[in-house]
């Protein structure tokens, strides 16, 4: 049985060591233990920084982030509890999926291999291939079932469906839909793919330039955002929030 | 069931389970479905679903059975008969009579038309009831 873990980002600024301009800049903002949160923002909004941070995989020059109430950085325990499934995940590249298979099952006690071995058939990958030698869709279906697998008690996809058709999307998000009701957890979810993964979520964090600009429930800040007849979508809410006043008249407000 | 985007996910499922009780194809003491089946069936978040059966709940339409699920109140049809019964004039009736004079029918058209329609059902509903009794005296 996973216990769902909360995140919380407290005053959290992050640069490369290389570049001076944080990437990451005060955020403060919680995850809520086990809610389905999406992580929205146009490109380069600092995402997937803020993934890392909150697996522990990066350190805040300023502020702390906190998994479970503890600091996350570099802290063993507490980043068991954290599954990122993206590009950025351990994945041995070279050698048979079963090699990486078993790496995540014995460092993660939550993993379910029964739960494992239906994905890989769902997704028809061959654990005997090696993720090098794999289609992109397939590459990201496989860091999809590693991180549904995993049964972490915070889960993090990070624009894991980069490739997947969209059949296996679909397979992927109906799939994570029903085992997350099963089996109770704190998701998180980035995506370009707005319109598609919306309705899975209950709460969402909007980032822009390094900085969270708008968060919460759902059905919250869609109305916070409201147009004239109807509610808007995240994308339009995302273009409400990040658009210059003349491009919202132009393109948001003209019915 | 078909989501629009004028309202709340939450507050068009916790109308379809008012128009399912109003309709009776819920029942008083029927159960019904799960978070989970809300989820994965309409491929929501299953807190929206949650948040359905809350206002649902704070209405007395239906109640949590702790470990076993959410049920249809005894008195769910009466509860949502008489909140209808308060907006039916000015949310269904006057809007559709509107329409109507909007597309040149006249008072009087619209009155034949509503008298047509209201006997027809009537005679349906005693027709049906009709025979249900004889299902009834059938089997006894």
């Amino acid at each position: 049985m996973t216990m769902p873990l909360s995140i919380d980002f407290e005053g959290v600024s992050f640069h490369y060591d290389l570049h001076r301009q944080h990437v990451i800049n005060g955020v403060s903002a919680s995850v809520d233990a086990g809610s389905f949160t999406g992580l929205l923002g146009r490109n380069g909004s600092g995402k997937s920084t803020l993934s890392l941070l909150a697996g522990g995989l990066l350190r805040a020059q300023e502020g702390q982030v906190l998994v479970g109430g503890t600091p996350v950085y570099e802290n063993a325990a507490a980043m068991a509890g954290v599954g990122i499934a993206s590009d950025a995940m351990a994945v041995f590249g070279d050698e048979k999926m079963k090699k990486t298979l078993a790496l995540w099952r014995d460092a993660r006690p939550t993993w379910d291999e029964e739960f494992a071995q239906q994905l890989l058939d769902l997704f028809k990958l061959n654990p005997r291939k090696k993720p090098d030698k794999l289609s992109r869709g397939q590459r990201s279906a496989f860091h999809a079932t590693l991180g549904l697998a995993s049964r972490c008690p915070i889960t993090i996809f990070d624009e894991v469906h980069l490739g997947m058709d969209a059949v296996a999307r679909e397979l992927f998000y109906r799939t994570l839909l029903a085992d997350y009701a099963a089996n109770p957890r704190t998701i998180i979810m980035s995506s370009h793919l707005i319109e598609e993964v919306e309705d899975l979520l209950d709460h969402v964090i909007f980032v822009d330039g390094g900085r969270v600009i708008e968060h919460g429930d759902v059905d919250d800040v869609r109305e916070r955002h409201r147009q004239p007849n109807k509610l808007p979508s995240m994308t339009e809410v995302l273009m409400d929030l990040t658009l210059t006043p003349a491009q919202r008249d132009q393109f948001l407000k003209g019915e | 069931m078909d989501f629009t985007d004028d309202r709340p996910i939450y507050q068009q499922i916790a109308d379809d389970i008012r128009r399912q009780i109003l309709t009776n194809a819920l029942h008083p003491g029927e159960k019904l479905m799960s978070t989970t089946q809300y989820a994965t069936t309409y491929r929501i978040n299953p807190a929206t679903a949650n948040k359905a059966f809350a206002q649902l709940v704070e209405e007395d339409v239906v109640e949590k059975r702790r470990g076993i699920g959410m049920f249809v109140t005894t008195e769910a049809p009466d509860i949502l008969r008489r909140a209808g019964r308060a907006g039916y004039a000015s949310n269904v009736l006057f809007p559709a009579l509107d329409e109507g004079m909007a597309l040149g029918l006249t008072a009087n058209s619209i009155l034949d038309l509503a008298r047509d329609h209201l006997s027809s059902t009537a005679n349906s509903q005693t027709a049906a009831e009709a025979s249900a009794t004889t299902n009834r005296k059938e089997l006894s």
